[in-house]
């Protein structure tokens, strides 16, 4: 037995897997509790324990933060550095000054713009959407087909996974703002400090408050990857506050939440976690989301669902990515789907106009009888209003109580509505829409 | 079950390892043979009746071959192996490449028969050529003939090579599955040896995977000239880590149970022609072809062009053992063209520079790989028309930044420079901090992608 003190690894090795799994035998017998919902079935010891000392370790040196799931954002004290700030993304294009106004000013700055907005309307003829066009444009007066200069004058902002990072690369739009990366997902937007920017990396929270008021268009297009994570209303929670978050750093911007591309049908079968019938479900989800959230929906789905609803397998090289030489036709819808939201951007509007969605358009038709009757109880309602009521509202406006005036908006999560205080009896978005 | 699994490092292992252990020297081969069969049914249990039959037929078949003299009865010695070698390759045929005949059948001749849908048993490639390596050795009269059908049962289905190789041949264990010595030394280094093989996979091999997924995510024709050099390097390092990983595994896990297993891989990436690149890469294999394929035909003492007809012979079945594809015949005849350069005038040009000729050898390997790793020889061709012509991008810079210390890492890890320090330094406290930092921290990986199964399947 004495020359067993030879073989140090040997001895080393079988002692320390011989510990780790009784303190998992330990943590599945529920003598040591464990924070990890992994013990307790059928799982091996020593990887319940590995799990479990991982949990420890990162609670000890404090590199989890509590995650709070919860719909309604509360701005995180992140003061940023003011000679910093508004250097931090490389192809910064201006507006250096305007980032160290506090959110206030910009908030308040905003609202005067918006009011700006509305006396200049764009000129040209509104076009009706293609019917099976679902995209709609929340607050706005309508989408307007724009040049190329409008997603690359610096100002817009592209927010996703994978796709989207394969859109930065390969779509060919130079001076684009891309945070993006494979995996992202909704849930991560406080917590994944992923943004390599002069401050060291950021969540994107971090990078919104360090870039105050900077973008005009924000495109986000996630979705795919919370597949695999929580249930239909952590996901809706999340996005709400990410919404929210958006609107509280860069109060001047359009925000609009595109859906979910489609996967092809072989990679719905192979991964049916990630199965159009659950991409259409969460695009649902998403439109009821932009629709509570007044944002802007785009059904980009519309120029890449040519397969019965799937994704055609030549467009991709492996099932979800979308190829170069397909990425125009994303590029193009955009394009088409302008909002205008700001008086340098009515430069780019193009010789047609195009208008809202036919089915906004249908629902108007519709619901203006019945709301005729409503309008007078309506503008009681609004009497007290702080805005006067024809406003068309900016996509800052403080978020209104959840009402889905299109019945084709499906299924509510009531739960996942936020709560937010409603500034007097701002004007809803039907009422907005009704009046114009 | 994989050697790179929590179930096999935590359940199989240790409990095969104690009864394995505990059991007398007389057992032991029982005990090897039901723990290999347990450890090759645990995932698809229909195969195993495939490798007893296996055992089965080429135990009793040998047997009856080696009846007949082999001065006087060559005839029949003939007929016997003719009907072995048509059994083990029928069903190897029959397995592997029904699907891609029939397509091929029904393309060129434009028929329609409905192609089966056959998943390939496991491991079927290798103990095929593992057991005709015993038969042809007997044929030869080389070896004996085994009288007992648990130590060839053993020696076919023993979980260390059973799967991935290293193309262990009978002759070459023979002895010790009749008796071997079992030391905590051997335990030790076997242990060492495991340890060494389990970083590759976990560490090194997985990770390195996530740049050539990434170029496979983007699509060949989007990828910019450096990202397409970047994957397929890295793919040169996944493939070689994977492998040599499984290799050293099953070596190290062989030396814990008495056995000596051959190496199968000496540093192929630095090898300074290609036809040294085979003498280093998957030597058993190389081996096998040139014992059991190349030499019968006739081998080099045949005149010139009987020399180039075999070498194409050769590299067209290795192509083809590779898997049963176009681009796995083109990957094989590609080596065939190149081998034969070197043979005619190229190697003497090559042994002027080591440093050039590495070079060259190395991006032969590249290409070669491009054309084995494409999912079909038309995206082959895509990927090198990316390599080859001038397509500015920066998709590569996040993955080269990210990955910069793991490709430098596999870069140390791929040539002689660790094996050689580890080799001097084997009783150092460094080393032995080493090694059991690589085995938790493989661990601690694979604890990682069990609980986040969407770890790895993610967008």
């Amino acid at each position: 037995m004495r020359n067993i003190f030879k073989h140090p690894y040997l001895i080393i090795l079988v002692l320390s897997v011989a510990a780790v799994f009784t303190y998992g035998i330990l943590l599945k017998t529920g003598t040591i509790s464990t924070t990890s919902a992994a013990a307790g079935n059928d799982n091996i010891e020593v990887a319940v324990a590995v799990h479990d000392l991982e949990a420890r370790l990162n609670t000890l040196i404090m590199k989890t933060k509590e995650v709070d799931y919860s719909a309604e954002y509360k701005p995180t004290e992140y003061v940023p550095d003011k000679e910093l700030a508004g250097n931090v993304s490389s192809n910064d294009a201006d507006k250096a000054d305007e980032s160290g106004k506090t959110d206030k000013d910009a908030k308040s700055d905003d609202k005067d713009k918006s009011k700006d907005n509305e006396e200049k309307e764009p000129v040209g003829e509104k076009m009706v959407l293609a019917e099976d066009d679902a995209s709609f444009c929340g607050n706005n007066d309508g989408f307007y087909q724009v040049e190329e200069g409008y997603l690359t004058k610096g100002d817009a902002l592209f927010i996703g996974d994978s796709r989207v990072k394969g859109f930065a690369l390969y779509s060919g739009l130079q001076g684009i703002n891309v945070y993006a990366e494979k995996g992202y997902a909704v849930h991560k937007v406080f917590t994944d400090k992923f943004i390599d920017t002069v401050l060291g990396k950021l969540t994107l929270e971090e990078a919104m408050a360090a870039d105050t008021d900077r973008y005009r268009k924000i495109y986000i297009m996630l979705g795919l990857n919370e597949m695999g994570w929580g249930n239909d209303e952590m996901f809706a929670n999340a996005y709400y506050r990410m919404i929210d978050m958006l609107k509280y750093y860069q109060p001047n911007a359009v925000i609009y939440v595109q859906d979910v591309i489609h996967v092809t049908k072989a990679k719905g079968e192979s991964a049916p976690l990630y199965s159009n019938a659950n991409i259409d479900a969460r695009n649902e989800l998403l439109k009821t989301i932009a629709d509570n959230e007044h944002v802007v929906y785009l059904n980009v789905n519309q120029v890449f669902s040519e397969d019965e609803g799937a994704l055609p397998p030549e467009y991709t090289s492996d099932g979800v990515h979308i190829k170069q030489q397909y990425m125009q036709r994303w590029v193009d819808f955009l394009k088409d789907h302008a909002v205008i939201a700001s008086e340098e951007d009515k430069a780019y509007v193009t010789g047609e106009t195009v208008g809202k969605s036919a089915q906004q358009a249908d629902n108007e038709e519709s619901e203006k009888a019945a709301e005729e009757a409503d309008t007078e109880k309506q503008e009681a309602e609004q009497a007290p209003a702080e805005t006067p009521a024809p406003v068309q509202p900016s996509v800052t406006a403080p978020v209104t109580a959840p009402v889905t005036p299109d019945p084709v908006q499906t299924p509510e999560v009531p739960a996942a509505v936020p709560e937010v205080p409603s500034t007097g009896g701002d004007a809803g978005w039907e009422t907005g829409q009704d009046l114009k | 079950m994989v050697f790179s699994s929590l179930i096999f490092l935590f359940r199989f292992l240790p409990v095969f390892l104690l009864v394995y252990y505990i059991a007398p020297k007389s057992v032991k081969n029982l005990v090897l043979f039901i723990g290999s069969l347990i450890f090759y049914a645990w995932g698809e249990p229909r195969y195993s009746v495939l490798v007893l039959m296996s055992i089965l037929v080429n135990f009793y078949a040998t047997r009856f071959m080696s009846v007949y003299d082999r001065e006087y009865r060559i005839r029949e010695r003939r007929i016997c192996l003719f009907f072995i070698i048509f059994y083990n390759v029928g069903m190897l045929l029959f397995f592997k490449y029904t699907g891609f005949i029939l397509t091929n059948i029904n393309t060129f001749a434009g028929t329609d028969i409905p192609v089966p849908k056959i998943t390939l048993p496991l491991g079927i490639s290798f103990y095929t050529f593992q057991i005709m390596s015993y038969v042809i050795d007997v044929y030869k009269g080389e070896i004996e003939v085994e009288n007992s059908i648990l130590n060839l049962g053993t020696y076919l289905v023993m979980f260390p090579q059973l799967i991935a190789g290293p193309i262990v041949v009978y002759k070459d264990v023979a002895a010790a599955l009749k008796e071997r010595e079992i030391t905590l030394q051997g335990v030790e280094n076997g242990l060492m040896t495991f340890t060494l093989g389990l970083g590759s996979k976990v560490i090194l091999a997985n990770n390195l995977g996530n740049i050539w997924n990434a170029c496979g995510e983007a699509g060949y024709e989007n990828i910019s000239t450096l990202f397409a050099w970047l994957g397929i390097a890295a793919y040169t390092m996944q493939l070689y880590f994977d492998f040599s990983g499984y290799s050293l595994m099953a070596i190290g896990l062989g030396e814990m149970m008495g056995f000596k297993f051959p190496q199968n891989f000496n540093f192929p990436y630095s090898a300074n022609s290609v036809s040294e690149f085979w003498k280093r890469w998957h030597m058993t294999l190389t081996n096998w072809f040139r014992n059991y394929i190349y030499i019968p035909l006739g081998g080099n003492r045949k005149g010139a062009v009987r020399t180039y007809f075999n070498m194409f012979v050769v590299w067209l079945i290795t192509g083809f053992w590779h898997g049963a594809d176009w681009n796995f015949i083109l990957w094989g005849l590609y080596y065939f063209v190149l081998l034969s350069i070197e043979r005619l005038f190229l190697k003497k040009i090559l042994d002027q520079s080591q440093f050039f000729s590495r070079i060259y050898t190395l991006l032969a390997v590249m290409v070669g790989w491009v054309l084995f790793a494409a999912p079909s020889l038309y995206e082959a061709v895509i990927y090198l028309s990316r390599m080859f012509t001038l397509n500015p991008g920066t998709d590569f810079l996040e993955y080269a930044r990210n990955y910069a210390l793991l490709l430098a890492g596999g870069v140390i890890f791929a040539t002689p420079v660790f094996s050689d320090w580890y080799k001097k330094h084997r009783r150092n406290i460094v080393v032995l901090l080493f090694m059991i930092a690589v085995f938790w921290y493989s661990v601690y990986l694979l604890t990682e992608e069990m609980f986040n199964p969407f770890l790895y399947f993610r967008f």
